[in-house]
């Protein structure tokens, strides 16, 4: 039934369960942040540099041990400016190779690769 | 890096995520670990010490079988089965050995070694340094060291040193032991050598000090030392030269500095006599060689001490006898001058007696003139005797009858509170000796004895047959080793000290009261021996008694049977010519005056020159006797004799003396048909020799 169709007093107690529900999620949201938090700080903490890409090879985040990595200091200085299949390097290094691979499914691991940064 | 797909809930895949890891710290601890492996590798390979990388897994494991099966003792074990102890040796893995390994053992190439341990390298000297090796593996030892011999391939005996330790983590299993093998065979030589030159140090006749030239203290000594001074090595490197050395100085440092300085000026060395105390207080002459030696900027004294004990106990022998010598000529001298002056004495009072009647008041001090001449003469006779100067007739004898012939005066001479035994030998050698000479020493030795036993006592006289050999006559320096005939005379008396017996046969010197005694009596018998080339020792302790031992040479010759002479008062007479000759007018004279008493006609001359001219200028008188003094100016006794034997070959010959020399006897012992009178002589006997010669047939002799 399309909403026209609904009574008044349907639609009232609709607004009413919404309204419910959206201070039940509200209260989800608030209960879960804790954990949603400490994931965040794990992989922010986590000693082996994690940098995610979208499918479209877009770097949406990374972690301080990856800006270490690449000699970076803010995370801004490669979210939405670094992509895996456009950067040369990572085409060099088998990076992008790699990045198509696993989009086709597979698990890739590259040998030990030297980056110079100075 | 790790790339992997993140899936939403029906599956697609959303996100990829990479890992990266920074590999640059691990990367650069392999690194480091790989450069630490490559400089062990280096030390491995380039050390000059031979170094092993060996598995003892299997012996370890061998050895807690061993233990299992319960075997406690496995020292006892591996003594007992040789067999095995080279079995584990086979147990033994080499892993690697490194360059100074092939270098070390002479081998060609590692493969040499490794493998199973190759017991061809394994002296017998290193069998005992095994089961130690072994020991310390069943003990869990995680270090070990010990020393060992091995054979190089070519041969060679190598002296090592053996260390080795588990490497870490191996401690249980023995899996890895890191060996090495230091080469000590060039030490091992030095400590062989050290060994070498100090056994030979220790050997030396001679004691040896090393001592601190600035202290004096030793810092080393041989044990030549440690045994003459009676002290070990320990308790006399602590001491010092003024510790032991008393005959000089050296208690200060100024003096020590000045003994030091004198070494050092001496050059190469300085030789002087010392005196050197014992630990137990005693004293011993040294004749040491001293030189200064600087070692590595340290100064030495170099004392190299002989003991001289035994060379200055010869020393003074010798000079005892050569004292005696000189004692004896000075008393010849004077006893031949005596003889001349008592032969005057004795015969021109005899004279005067003659003409004297009897009862006249100066006969018995004539008498008293003549009795004391005659103990004057035989004092010089004992004099002479002493002196080995006296003239002699030996004769082959036994000298058991002799003792027993004269047993009953021995006995008169003893007081009666003295035991007499007589222990003759039987088959006692033969000697050679004047038997009066011989009574004289036995007379001596006895009233010696009597002398020694105021109290009384035993007196023995035991007689024996004996050999003196090299090793006594090394000891005695005046005597020949051989075969001798011994009288021992040994008295229970008072003894004698060791300073008395230093002088007992030196003339004049007497123990008894001024007055008591002469000095000549062992003087005498001293003399007597020696002139018979025989020997007199001493043995006597004080309190203990004494003995004297005779020795004379043993002969193989038949004995004489002893003559008795008979003496009467009677004066034979005669008519014959007799030539006097004689330097001493006193004593010619006087037997001038005797013979011509007794009825010769009698010719005189001072000497042998003097006596030829008379004979040509009274144009050859008959002669039947030459009576002359064997030592005379201008030509002696023997010389004139053989000279008037040419002119008359029938002339009898009478020779006197109070001395002689060898114109008519050897050392004192008269010659075989010369007839001999000894001065001084009394005109009875006088008068009788002279009838006895000129009574002779032709090359016939008196005894």
């Amino acid at each position: 039934m399309n909403d026209e169709a609904k009574t008044k007093t349907q639609l009232i107690t609709e607004l009413g369960t919404m309204r419910r529900r959206v201070s039940e999620l509200e209260a989800l949201i608030v209960e879960q942040a804790p954990i949603r938090e400490q994931l965040q700080h794990l992989i922010e903490q986590l000693p082996i540099g994690v940098q995610i890409f979208d499918t479209s090879g877009q770097c949406i985040d990374a972690n301080e041990a990856q800006l270490r990595i690449f000699g970076l200091r803010q995370s801004e200085q490669i979210i939405g400016k670094h992509n895996l299949f456009t950067d040369p390097m990572a085409e060099k290094t088998g990076a992008q190779a790699a990045g198509r691979r696993v989009l086709a499914g597979e698990i890739v691991r590259l040998p030990d690769v030297h980056f110079d940064f100075s | 890096m790790t790339f992997f797909p993140v899936r939403n809930t029906v599956g697609e895949i959303i996100q990829i995520v990479a890992l990266n890891e920074d590999v640059t710290e691990r990367n650069q601890a392999i690194e480091a670990l790989q450069k630490s492996e490559e400089r062990y590798r280096s030390f491995f390979d380039n050390s000059p010490i031979s170094l092993w990388e060996e598995d003892f897994s299997v012996v370890k494991a061998y050895l807690d079988r061993l233990r299992n099966e319960g075997i406690t003792d496995l020292r006892r074990y591996f003594e007992d089965h040789p067999q095995a102890r080279t079995d584990h040796i086979g147990l033994i893995k080499v892993v690697d050995v490194n360059q100074a390994t092939l270098e070390l053992y002479q081998a060609e190439s590692k493969e040499a070694f490794l493998g199973e341990l190759d017991q061809e390298i394994l002296s017998e000297g290193s069998l005992d340094a095994l089961i130690e090796e072994l020991l310390a593996i069943d003990e869990g030892k995680a270090q070990f060291e010990i020393e060992t011999v091995n054979r190089t391939f070519a041969g060679d005996k190598k002296y090592l040193l053996l260390t080795w330790s588990v490497a870490p983590g191996f401690e249980k299993t023995y899996g890895k032991v890191l060996v090495s093998f230091i080469d000590v065979t060039k030490r091992k030589q030095y400590e062989l050598e050290l060994t070498r030159f100090r056994t030979i140090l220790n050997q030396a006749g001679e004691a040896i000090f090393v001592t601190n030239a600035q202290t004096g203290h030793f810092i080393d000594v041989n044990e030549t030392a440690c045994r003459l001074l009676g002290y070990s090595r320990k308790e006399l490197l602590k001491l010092g030269v003024a510790d032991i050395e008393i005959s000089c100085s050296l208690k200060t440092t100024s003096q020590w500095v000045a003994h030091v300085e004198q070494i050092k000026q001496a050059g190469e060395f300085l030789f002087r006599k010392g005196l050197q105390r014992r630990q137990d207080g005693t004293t011993y002459p040294v004749e040491l060689m001293l030189s200064h030696q600087s070692f590595e900027g340290e100064d030495y004294i170099l004392a190299v001490a002989r003991d001289i004990t035994e060379q200055k106990r010869l020393e003074d022998r010798l000079h005892q006898a050569q004292r005696m010598e000189a004692v004896g000529q000075l008393a010849g001298g004077i006893a031949h001058n005596f003889n001349n002056m008592l032969t005057a004495i004795m015969g021109y009072t005899g004279l005067s007696l003659e003409t004297l009647p009897a009862n006249h008041p100066a006969a018995s001090d004539l008498q008293g003139i003549q009795k004391t001449a005659e103990r004057a003469a035989k004092l010089v006779q004992q004099l002479l005797a002493f002196t080995s100067k006296q003239v002699v007739q030996p004769q082959i004898l036994n000298i058991n009858e002799l003792i027993i012939s004269i047993k009953i005066m021995l006995r008169q001479l003893i007081s009666e509170d003295i035991e007499l035994v007589i222990l003759p030998a039987p088959e006692l050698g033969q000697v050679k000796i004047d038997p009066g000479q011989f009574e004289q020493v036995i007379v001596n030795l006895i009233l010696n004895a009597r002398a020694a036993m105021p109290m009384g006592g035993k007196l023995t006289i035991e007689t024996t047959n004996i050999i003196l050999d090299q090793e006594y006559a090394s000891q005695h320096v005046e005597v020949d080793p051989g075969d001798y005939v011994m009288m021992a005379i040994c008295d229970t008396g008072s003894g004698m000290a060791e300073e008395v017996q230093q002088h007992i046969f030196e003339p004049f010197f007497t123990t008894k009261d001024v007055g008591q005694g002469t000095g000549l009596g062992l003087a005498t018998c001293f003399g007597i021996v020696k002139q018979n080339s025989g020997h007199i020792a001493v043995y006597s302790e004080p309190e203990q008694g004494t003995t004297f031992k005779v020795y004379l040479p043993r002969l193989e010759e038949t004995p004489v049977k002893l003559s008795q002479s008979n003496q009467s008062d009677y004066l034979p007479t005669g008519d014959e010519t007799i030539f006097i000759v004689e330097d001493e007018i006193t004593v010619r004279e006087m037997a001038a005056r005797i013979l011509h008493q007794q009825g010769y006609t009698i010719l005189r001359a001072a000497n042998g020159e003097e006596a030829l001219e008379l004979i040509t200028e009274q144009a050859k008188p008959t002669i039947h006797l030459l009576i002359t003094d064997v030592i005379m100016p201008r030509m002696g006794g023997g010389i004139l004799a053989d000279k008037l034997k040419n002119i008359y070959p029938t002339i009898k010959v009478l020779y006197i003396s109070g001395y002689t020399d060898n114109a008519i006897v050897h050392h004192g012992v008269l010659e075989p048909g010369v007839n001999f009178l000894p001065k001084p002589f009394t005109p009875n006997a006088l008068a009788r020799k002279v009838r006895g010669v000129l009574d002779q047939a032709d090359g016939e002799s008196l005894a």
